[in-house]
């Protein structure tokens, strides 16, 4: 009966798609920032900040209110703001400081705005989802880095115009200038695609300013989640400072009962034009023993390179380091191999001179041009925190002007960052979903009924409203049922958050919101391989005309009107001795352009792997039949979803 | 009864004749102000005090004492006058209650009783049929303690936990580690101390170390590396940065009363030793910002053992807060809310009979140079304690990997340790202590008393590989695991 219902509401589905529907569905996408409409406070969000030359001006880039803010470091108070495109994320400074920089990850383009008047001059093209940028040390060229073009756009500053694209790895996202001006460097915040049993390895992208072209990709093992980069002076060693994320993905989730399931720390790296033959990459941890930092998140470090500063986004501290301390540690393991080093949790107190408590969720910190402080951007509560760098003590706390009431979605998005609720704060709901709600694209041996099976992909926050059940063992319900008890017990191995909390929660993880999708027109129109490839995917017969039994057509599984999944369990053939199950949740496919790697233990590492190297059988739809150029349209359509 | 009517009198009348003049019940205006109101505070008091056993701790007799800190004139109230002998006061969170262990006549067996903050609406919770002691509170309305059982080297103490009331008392250490209930961390964890070399034949130095378990019983770990030998660590409190600070005394004087004060800094590997010099002390207690109250003897263990107010930023004594030269007075706690701990979710299952333990990497050991054991280990050899406490029993061997890593199925709640073993069958590393794995409880270890500094490298196990792992030792294999 079950059966013979839900064949005939596939058929309907199937000709309702064929008329069209699919393309009003896809315009309806929200563009408005994430979770928000009129009725709602509008939060600010400062995500990045930038000081003027003189450090009497600091800038704050707000992604929530798409504005950026001037805040008077005198007075301590805003004194003007002015608004850009959607969800801007990242800040550059012209060298004589009159013009700034603003990146708009969901338009992109990079707002250019006079300093002073703080008037939008222009907007210039990007590639995809532009998060870091930088000028050159000129002012004739923009560097952005655009997270879901995994590339890094060149932009000439007198034309206005993207002359170059040069290719970043996965998921690039921060962008800093060398001190010299010789090189931009790019971190990534995503690991290269690789199979599910290999450790991450994560890249920073170096570029040659005079040719504009890649000179290396360093690659830093065990890491990921690279984020802003500081650069110390030549006299204290020149090296980059990032921090990152540790995962033990690996290894069974149970261990987070004992420690170290994930921890953080810093990539110490000195380029290979620095001075060294090849780059020298040194990682520390910024750990703990028995309590973690988690989330690193802004580096800087003050301008005679004395301190470094760096922000623990889910544990809402900031590090002040001791650089001639992490210098004397460094030879120290130098000397006496150096192998242990990446993993030590006792080495932060060889280093850190100071943890300061500032707001919720830091992010960007900088470093005023005298040293006498460091101002750090505070997310969830619309705050930059003062820290005084020569008493090394918060001094004051600069409230941004954001709404006073506190909903519900803006204490479950607090909730989302927060590592506190975590044993040893080891980590939060945002550490494996970076960048507000994405998957870390890794495959997590999370505890089933037998340890090291069920290794499983990690999987997407955005947009899953209505794409129940979740997990790939379809066993959750609902979010509630994911976010409640289970994580507390399962995950946190600690309280966890209460039944309010799991509701604010939810209410946060429900706004989260696909980024546009820059594969389909603006008016929804498909191009003519996208169309090709839609006829595929709604298709009936094989390329000879043989039909195909309903349950291998793609539409019946990735149901359109349910968000392309028709949210039930299914065995596509997919399952390895290493599973307890056979049959996975059929995951929804919007958005699925832009989070590979794929299936349920992320083995696939593209869209044509799925049906190239893992659909042997045809048990994952009929596809066997089809050429190089029908599985190019189908994945032409696929990424308009 | 007798004794103690006539132990209140004296101790009136040695306050009537000591008013004029020589410090006695003592609040020292002389001494520096406070910083901020001090809460009141409840402390045991009494006129001998011995570190043999928590059963013989007062032989003649004890009380708990309440005390108002803000008043130069007030005087200490005795909270338990109905008992020969009471110890151990903890706060309830929101300060409303007391827990205490309280020996009613001389002789009786000790038990678990809760007072009202007053003193009034006493009760006993526990019937132990030992000597039960070191009460404390944890979330969601249970109760965490010590059972004593035995006398001299038969004596053993296991943790036990029960609802608040004292029902549904049951143990959840296990074999002979002498575990005692230190306190109960923000976390949830409760830290408890244990002896160090525990098998059978082993040179036992009389030391103990702190280990950290859930209330439930399962996730036993070492506290840090505190396993330095002979010293006796103990009288345990969190403070509010998770510092745990402790009182540390050499072992060969373990049975002494009092030692140096002690503690684990957030972060580091190794306790540091916080006082010097020839005070000795005997507890601890968070006060608030950088004070502590602590119990204090200037005259060696013998000497009686006053209250004070410690700065540890400064390492110096700020106020003498209250000191009978006839007795000690021990284990202050002040009578003021704090958090509760976090609460655990536990995820046992009481119907298996079994736990599993998975090694990552048991060449990982902080006994070896530069913390890897030389040599190619084959094996790991499981072997039971038998219930008599002295004998042991092989339960059989399991592979070990390339990598290190190791995956079995072992007895529940079942004390045991392990061999490693070389190809040719010869003992590698030999494990010294006791553990377990509780009802279908999962038990990860990086290595064989790895270093706690050290995480290791993602990787995934080459024993979560096999299909045939976990590897049954002393329970029935997988597949009649699965039918049953």
């Amino acid at each position: 009966m079950w059966t013979s219902l839900l064949r005939a509401a596939i058929v309907i589905l199937a000709i309702i798609c064929g008329l069209g529907l699919q393309r009003s569905l896809t315009d309806a996408s929200p563009q408005s920032p994430v979770g928000l409409d009129g009725a709602t406070p509008r939060y600010l969000d400062p995500i990045a900040l930038k000081l003027s030359p003189d450090g009497k001006r600091l800038y704050v880039v707000c992604e929530a209110s798409d504005a950026v803010l001037v805040v008077d470091t005198r007075s301590r108070s805003v004194i003007g703001s002015v608004q850009v495109g959607t969800r801007p994320e990242g800040i550059a400074l012209s060298p004589d400081g009159k013009t700034l920089y603003v990146t708009n990850e969901w338009d992109n383009t990079v707002s250019e705005i006079d300093a002073d008047s703080l008037r939008v001059l222009r907007n210039l093209k990007t590639g995809w989802d532009p998060v870091g940028i930088t000028t050159d040390r000129a002012g004739k060229f923009l560097y952005t880095a655009n997270t879901l073009g995994d590339n890094i756009s060149v932009i000439d500053l007198s034309t206005g115009k993207e002359i170059k694209r040069l290719d970043a790895g996965h998921f690039p996202e921060y962008v800093a200038l060398s001190r010299d001006g010789k090189w931009v460097y790019v971190s990534n915040l995503l690991a290269h695609l690789a199979p599910p049993d290999e450790p991450p390895v994560a890249q920073l992208t170096v570029v040659n300013t005079a040719k504009q072209i890649v000179t290396d990709r360093i690659l830093i093992p065990g890491a990921i989640q690279l984020r802003y980069i500081a650069q110390l002076p030549a006299q204290e060693g020149g090296y980059l400072l990032i921090p990152f994320q540790q995962p033990h993905n690996l290894v069974p989730l149970v261990q987070i009962q004992q420690g170290w399931y994930v921890t953080n720390g810093l990539a110490i790296i000195r380029p290979e034009h620095s001075g060294v033959q090849s780059p020298q990459v040194r990682e520390v941890l910024l750990d703990d023993i028995d309590h973690y930092y988690a989330d690193g998140f802004g580096s800087a470090s003050t301008p005679d390179g004395r301190l470094a500063l760096v922000t623990s986004s889910g544990a809402n501290v900031v590090s002040i380091i001791n650089i001639a301390k992490l210098n004397q540690l460094l030879k120290g393991a130098l000397s006496d191999g150096a192998e242990d080093l990446a993993h030590r949790m006792d080495s932060a107190q060889q280093f850190v001179e100071k943890r300061l408590d500032v707001g919720r969720n830091p992010t960007c910190v900088v470093v005023s041009p005298d040293s006498r402080f460091a101002y750090v951007a505070n997310r969830t509560d619309d705050t930059v925190s003062v820290v005084d760098l020569q008493h090394l003590k918060v001094s004051s706390t600069i409230d941004l002007g954001g709404p006073k009431e506190i909903t519900a979605l803006r204490r479950g998005q607090q909730l989302f960052f927060d590592a506190r609720f975590c044993y040893q704060g080891q980590l939060a709901c945002a550490s494996c979903h970076p960048h507000e709600g994405f998957e870390d694209g890794l495959a997590w041996s999370m505890e089933t009924p037998e340890l090291g099976r069920d290794v499983v992909e990690n999987r997407t926050l955005l947009d899953i409203s209505g794409t129940s059940p979740f997990k790939w063992n379809g066993m959750n319900p609902n979010l509630e049922t994911q976010d409640g008890p289970r994580t507390a017990m399962y995950v946190f191995r600690s309280q966890g958050f209460s039944h309010e909390q799991v509701k604010d929660l939810v209410s946060y993880i429900d706004s989260l919101k696909l980024p546009p999708n820059p594969h389909l027109a603006a008016d929804g129109h498909l191009t003519a391989a996208q169309e090709r490839g839609r006829e595929i995917f709604f298709r009936t017969t094989t390329n000879n005309g043989t039909i195909i039994p309903e349950y291998d057509r793609c539409y019946y599984c990735h149901a359109p009107l349910t968000h392309y999944t028709s949210r039930v369990r299914m065995d596509v053939g997919n399952s390895t001795k290493y599973d307890t199950i056979k049959d996975f949740d059929v995951p929804q496919l919007q958005g699925v352009w832009m989070r590979p790697p794929y299936l349920h233990d992320g083995k696939a590492l593209t869209l044509e792997g799925i049906w190239t190297k893992f659909n042997p059988n045809d048990k994952h739809g009929i596809t066997s039949d089809m050429s190089k150029i029908q599985l190019n349209d189908l994945i032409e359509f696929l990424k308009t979803l | 009864m007798r004794f103690f009517r006539t132990l209140n009198l004296i101790v009136v009348l040695i306050c009537l004749g000591l008013v004029v003049g020589t410090p006695k019940t003592t609040l020292t205006e002389s001494q520096p102000a406070a910083k901020g109101p001090l809460p009141p505070i409840i402390f045991v008091e009494a006129p001998t005090v011995s570190s043999t056993g928590l059963a013989e701790r007062f032989p003649q007799g004890s009380r708990l004492a309440r005390l108002a800190l803000g008043s130069p004139s007030s005087s200490a109230s005795d909270l338990t006058p109905g008992f020969f002998a009471a110890a151990d006061p903890r706060v309830s969170f929101d300060a409303s209650h007391v827990l205490f262990a309280g020996q009613k006549t001389r002789g009786s067996r000790w038990q678990i009783w809760e007072m009202n903050a007053d003193g009034s609406g006493q009760r006993q919770l526990t019937h132990c049929p030992a000597d039960c002691g070191q009460p404390a509170y944890l979330p969601q309305s249970q109760i965490v303690f010590t059972m004593v059982a035995g006398k001299g080297s038969q004596q053993n103490s296991a943790v036990y936990v029960s609802q608040e009331d004292g029902s549904g008392a049951h143990a959840i250490t296990f074999g002979p580690g002498d575990y005692e209930v230190e306190t109960v961390l923000g976390s949830g964890r409760i830290l408890v101390s244990a002896k160090t070399t525990l098998v059978p034949g082993s040179q036992g130095s009389g030391s103990r170390m702190f280990y950290t378990l859930q209330p439930d019983g399962s996730g036993l770990t070492p506290f840090r590396w505190n396993s330095r030998p002979n010293a006796v660590r103990s009288a345990a409190v969190e403070l509010s940065d998770g510092t745990v600070l402790f009182v540390k005394r050499a072992a060969p004087e373990a049975r002494a009363m009092g030692g140096q004060l002690a503690w684990i800094r957030p972060g580091a590997l190794h306790n540091s030793v916080l006082t010097a010099g020839g005070s000795v002390y005997a507890s601890a207690q968070p006060l608030d910002g950088d004070r502590l109250i602590v119990s204090k003897s200037d005259a060696g263990p013998a000497g009686t053992f006053g209250l004070y107010v410690f700065n540890f930023a400064t390492k110096t004594v700020e106020k003498t807060v209250y000191r009978n030269p006839k007795f000690s007075s021990i284990d202050a706690v002040p009578l003021e809310p704090r958090p509760a701990p976090l609460y655990y979710w536990t995820i046992l299952h009481p119907d298996r009979d079994y736990g599993r333990i998975v090694c990552l990497n048991s060449y990982l050991s902080a006994d070896a140079p530069r913390g890897r054991l030389a040599g190619h280990i084959a094996q790991v050899r499981v072997i039971a304690l038998q219930p008599d406490h002295h004998t042991e029993r092989i339960l059989g061997d399991a592979p070990v990997e390339s990598d290190g890593s190791f995956y079995i199925k072992v007895p529940a709640d079942y004390p045991i340790r392990f061999e490693l073993l070389s190809t040719k069958g010869s003992v590698i590393h030999a494990q010294k202590s006791w553990i377990w794995a509780r009802t279908g409880e999962d038990v990860p270890c990086l290595g064989c008393h790895e270093s706690k500094a050290l995480a290791p490298t993602d990787h995934w196990p080459l024993a979560l590989k096999r299909s045939d792992t976990p590897t049954p030792v002393g329970v029935p294999s997988n597949q009649q695991s699965a039918k049953q």
